[in-house]
């Protein structure tokens, strides 16, 4: 026979004990189970904010000019500053360096080596614009212009012989190439390049995926992309602003620019 | 008064331009980013603040309705009473050339490196046809700029003095002004020896420009990408490309359309070659073609149609000259150099036009050596200018047949400064008032007053009464030399019963 009560009561008691017991892990486990939750909740947040990012980051570098270097912050249009007037307030200095925007040789050695249907199309680019600077060594006849404004009245004249078959022309076109990943334009601006540097011509380094200033309006024209969610940044540089230095009536280097044209996103 | 710094600014719809002498030699002004062309747009960001020119044109192509444009158009314009809310700041066209002109005032100051608080004159020109509101407002532009303006200037007055002063001229001379947007006649006699300078006759038309030659050598270059291309560039859709890529392309083809205007003055033939300028169907599209003067030429003749119907009418049909008298034609504006018009001039007026002057810059260092001069200190500035009334002035008047009709009492082509009295008589019994309401003539052969502009109304009270017809009235209108209508009705039968008034708050834009 049971003392049945009083085991019933242990029982009792051992059951409560062991359902303590129970709920207090089950508690403990729904505790452990809520962090995991809230854990990766917040994971989901973190992942959500990168995929944003990297989305932004490519749609802004999908058309953007493609980087020289592996760091991607310098535009292959890129022309390093030139240190001083590149004509100064001197007569046969300025004789000698107008003629370098003459020597075009590497430029036709290259496009006579990838003769293609475009390719004679710059051809007879080159041919207009080296008329162009014949005509103006041929005319310039410095001995009529003031000494004191020599430079600045010859570097107007010689900055824009470059403004119709490179700035809106050639640079235009390679960048419309380099964009579609077409070799041939790669190749072809280093050459370009080269031939602008050696004329003293230089550009500021303007990339995109970033957002556009005052400054920027400043130095170049913008055309719209429409796009509400990334309005404001710079999608594109079609042509990065062209900039040569002169010495103006008082002596101070100053510079001329040719504005460059950027697309821009707008809602 | 003499000042230290003076200016000649032409005051352009699309561009502005400024020019000053340095010992002699005349300067122009340059602008960022280095050009001697400030576009005459300005730009408000939404905290109220203002840029101008090329950065200020660059901002509104990203948000138009921040920017103003040709506001010149509409300034002294009562009747249009144009207006632009940006942002918190209301601006009247008038605001808008003030914005412009201290951009002008703060870049020669950095120029010249010179005090902000110095005193600058400047002579700012302004179309032959601009009427006493347009001066008016132009003025007042200038002195809220910050200048102390010593004159306004007609444009075709300041080509003129420039080219008598460079060419050594004496006879009566024909200055034809093609500009952006504006197309100037104008007739003056002038003496380089003595500085004088006459207008004797003025007209145009203030809707036709060079950019309407650009525009045409433009529709020409979509028809050629249209017809290589096999697309219709009617919009972006019809040529199934992206709006940005449309734009890009109508852009690139206007801007070669004014470099292909300018190649075809000097060359018969114009190789239009832009390599990879656009994409169709996934293939680069160039555009290489040429363009022959004649071609041009048969492009542009409706325009030319219009010039020529004009400057014949003025030049063979105008009682103020004989064809026979003009000794010159100096042509300004670049538009000039289209050798058709040249030609067409040659052959139209039997006189070639002159050649050599830098016509774009004409009407800015004109009006910067009238600066000069009015500041030497010289008795009358060293420089008589005589300018006409560019319209007609009279008033209202009760015609025979019953209806309100304009009566001229100043004529068009007056040298001012004039003044003429008319009498007039009472219209009604016992009408013991007269409202001297006073126009302006919009066409010099219409009577019918809805073809004329309201200046303002002069009202002569307490005349006597009687019956209608015996109570006189004398009108006077009196143009000053400073370029305003002082008009007087006085009562002939009362000593000393006048009214006088001096307008200076009405006025329209020249029309056609």
């Amino acid at each position: 026979m049971f003392y049945f009560d009083k085991e019933k009561q242990e029982v009792k008691d051992w059951i409560q004990a062991a359902v303590a017991v129970a709920e207090q892990k089950f508690y403990d486990r729904i505790l452990v189970l809520q962090n995991q939750v809230d854990e990766l909740k917040n994971t989901k947040a973190d992942l959500l904010r990168e995929i944003e990012n990297l989305k932004s980051q490519i749609a802004a570098n999908k058309n953007s000019t493609p980087a020289q270097n592996e760091n991607a912050t310098e535009s292959i249009f890129y022309l390093e500053e030139a240190t001083g007037a590149f004509l100064p307030n001197e007569r046969e200095e300025i004789s000698n360096k107008i003629k370098r925007a003459a020597n075009v040789d590497e430029l036709k050695k290259f496009l006579a080596a990838n003769d293609t249907e475009t390719s004679k199309k710059f051809q007879r680019l080159l041919e207009s614009h080296l008329k162009a600077v014949e005509n103006f060594i041929s005319n310039i006849h410095l001995e009529n212009i003031e000494d004191g404004e020599l430079s600045e009245t010859v570097t107007a004249k010689y900055f824009n012989l470059f403004q119709n078959a490179f700035f809106d022309n050639i640079i235009v076109a390679i960048s419309r190439g380099v964009r579609d990943g077409n070799i041939f334009y790669f190749e072809f601006l280093e050459s370009v390049n080269e031939y602008l540097r050696e004329c003293g011509i230089y550009t500021l380094n303007i990339t995109a995926g970033v957002q556009v200033t005052d400054e920027d309006y400043k130095n170049m024209t913008p055309q719209i992309r429409k796009n509400a969610k990334y309005a404001g940044i710079i999608a594109e540089i079609e042509r990065l602003p062209y900039r040569i230095n002169y010495l103006n009536e008082f002596g101070e280097q100053k510079f001329l620019q040719y504005n460059g044209v950027m697309t821009v996103y707008k809602a | 008064m003499n000042y230290e710094y003076v200016l000649g600014i032409d005051l352009g719809t699309t561009n502005t331009l400024a020019c000053y002498f340095v010992n002699g030699k005349k300067r122009l002004m340059k602008f960022p980013p280095g050009e001697t062309m400030l576009p005459s747009v300005i730009y408000v960001d939404d905290y109220g603040k203002v840029t101008v020119g090329q950065i200020a044109q660059n901002q509104g192509i990203m948000n138009p309705e921040n920017m103003i444009s040709s506001a010149k158009t509409y300034i002294g314009n009562i009747e249009l009473n144009k207006t632009w809310q940006l942002g918190i700041r209301n601006f009247t066209p008038t605001d808008v050339a003030t914005e412009i002109l201290k951009e002008v005032r703060r870049q020669f100051i950095k120029r010249a490196r010179i005090d902000e608080n110095a005193e600058i004159g400047a002579v700012i020109t302004v179309p032959a046809y601009f009427n006493d509101n347009q001066r008016d407002e132009t003025r007042k532009a200038g002195e809220e700029a910050g200048f102390r303006v010593m004159w306004i200037l007609e444009e075709p007055t300041a080509a003129a003095i420039e080219a008598v002063h460079e060419k050594q001229l004496e006879k009566k001379v024909l200055v034809i002004d093609i500009g952006g947007g504006t197309f100037d006649l104008s007739v003056l006699e002038a003496d380089h020896k003595k500085h004088t300078y006459r207008a004797i006759a003025i007209d145009g038309n203030d809707r036709l420009g060079g950019d309407n030659f650009d525009k045409l050598v433009q529709k020409r270059l979509i028809r050629q990408v249209e017809d290589d291309a096999n697309i219709n560039l009617e919009s972006a859709d019809t040529a199934m490309i992206d709006e940005l890529e449309y734009n890009r392309l109508k852009n690139r083809l206007l801007m070669e359309a004014r470099r292909v205007k300018e190649e075809l003055s000097d060359m018969q033939q114009c190789e239009i070659n832009l390599p990879n300028v656009a994409k169709f169907d996934g293939k680069d599209y160039s555009l290489d073609f040429i363009l022959t003067r004649a071609e041009f030429d048969t492009i542009c003749a409706p325009l030319y149609d219009k010039i020529f119907k004009k400057l014949n009418r003025f030049a063979k049909e105008n009682n103020k000259f004989g064809l026979e008298e003009i000794g010159h034609v100096i042509m300004a504006g670049g538009s000039c150099n289209i050798p058709y018009i040249r030609e067409r001039i040659a052959h139209d007026l039997g006189i070639n036009p002159d050649g050599e002057l830098d016509m774009s810059r004409l009407v800015v260092i004109g009006a910067a050596r009238v600066a000069e001069a009015k500041n030497s200190g010289l008795e009358g500035g060293g420089i008589k200018i005589e300018s006409v009334l560019a319209h007609s002035l009279g008033v209202e008047i009760l015609s025979p047949d019953g209806r309100m009709i304009f009566d001229r009492i100043l004529a068009k082509d007056t040298p001012y400064p004039c003044a003429v009295t008319q009498e007039y008589e009472t219209a009604y019994d016992n009408q013991t008032r007269i409202d001297v309401n006073i126009y302006e003539a919009g066409n010099e052969e219409e009577l019918d007053l809805v073809y004329h502009r309201f200046r303002g109304t002069l009202t002569l009270k307490d005349l006597p009464p009687a019956r209608k017809g015996e109570v006189y009235v004398d009108v006077r209108f009196e143009y000053t030399e400073d370029q305003r209508l002082k008009v007087t009705a006085t009562d002939k039968q009362i000593a000393n019963h006048f009214e006088e008034q001096i307008l200076d708050k009405t006025g329209g834009a020249y029309d056609e």
